[in-house]
């Protein structure tokens, strides 16, 4: 995979990650990682709304563990798929987050001891070759 | 009237996930075994007031959850549990030179091929109660923010809260392993510690009666 290095020249974080973006309503909660908002779309104010929102790499960093989850609000999902689709240095970033949850959901299993099952069955009067 | 065999075909099969939950849980086989099994006869008891169509799973995970904490917590907690320290964003992609990589990813897929299923549980055990349990339904049970909140009984930011933090102390326990095993890239500079030296405390959490009193509510 192309590896592209993070622009030193890019803003740390873009509007729509900031607390401070004078385009986002004063009333606006906090939409670092702390602070997104799963449940509904975030009530961003209308010049935002209308102006294309672009994550920067640390935005991505911010937001890859939510983003993975499936749980990142729309506005912000978009924008960090958008800056995944171009940058090689986040993409390989999202392929290890990728590849190490896969790694601990697989590696962290232990099947319950058939004597124990057993035991378990019997206590709920099943029949044990139910 | 619980219909016997609608629920040993629906809950039966979840017994190697809810058991190896349960050993993450109390870090211990012989309280798994029975934390899995108080499990199943309260489940079974209760059945009849189980909504059909409604998800089984995420209900036998909230009566494991529950048992676990009523019975095994308060004894097992130790006063220092609930610190945790707060490390940067994808802690271990970054101490494995992930960002520094010029060809790709090698010391990172050489991490993820070599660690064992040993590490990785041990990694998750490490990990301070609260956090660890919402790594655990999030990332091994694959439960969504919204069943894992109902699961708890908390807030759904503070179930972001938990997995967020929950998931770097795990980063940061698995580069602590990688250390030991000498898998980290020359140009790691993992062993700076003292670089975390903020230590967050969920105050609120010193009630051991309960996982829902925390005020870490980061969402409107």
């Amino acid at each position: 995979m192309s590896q592209t290095p993070m622009n030193p020249n890019e803003p740390s974080q873009s509007a729509v990650f900031a607390a401070s973006d004078p385009f986002v309503a004063a009333d606006t909660p906090f939409l670092g990682i702390d602070g997104f908002n799963p449940a509904g779309p975030l009530p961003l104010a209308a010049p935002l709304q209308q102006t294309p929102i672009n994550a920067s790499c640390m935005d991505v960093h911010r937001s890859l563990s939510v983003f993975l989850d499936g749980e990142l609000a729309l506005p912000q999902a978009q924008a960090v798929s958008q800056h995944l689709a171009v940058c090689g240095s986040c993409q390989s970033a999202q392929a290890f987050q990728m590849q190490l949850r896969t790694t601990v959901a697989s590696k962290a299993l232990d099947p319950m001891p058939e004597d124990v099952r057993a035991r378990i069955t019997r206590a709920l009067g099943f029949s044990e070759d139910a | 009237m619980a219909d016997q065999a609608s629920f040993a075909e629906a809950a039966m099969p979840l017994m190697d996930q809810l058991y190896s939950a349960a050993l993450r849980m109390t870090r211990n086989a012989a309280d798994a075994e029975d934390l899995v099994q108080e499990t199943y006869l309260k489940a079974y008891r209760g059945y009849e007031r189980f909504q059909e169509g409604t998800n089984l799973k995420a209900w036998m995970y909230r009566i494991l959850t529950n048992s676990y904490i009523n019975r095994y917590r308060a004894k097992q907690r130790r006063p220092d549990e609930t610190d945790i320290s707060d490390v940067e964003d994808m802690y271990l992609y970054r101490r494995l030179g992930g960002e520094q990589s010029e060809l790709g990813t090698s010391a990172e897929e050489s991490f993820l091929s070599s660690v064992t299923d040993d590490a990785v549980k041990a990694a998750i055990e490490a990990i301070p109660e609260n956090f660890r349990i919402a790594v655990l339904l999030a990332d091994v049970e694959g439960f969504a923010y919204k069943e894992i909140a109902e699961i708890l009984d908390v807030p759904i930011g503070t179930v972001m809260s938990r997995i967020h933090r929950g998931r770097k102390a795990l980063e940061k326990q698995l580069h602590d392993y990688a250390g030991e095993r000498n898998l980290l890239p020359d140009a790691d500079f993992g062993n700076e510690d003292a670089e975390d030296p903020v230590v967050e405390t969920e105050a609120s959490e010193s009630d051991t009666s309960a996982v829902a009193t925390d005020g870490e509510v980061v969402t409107p």
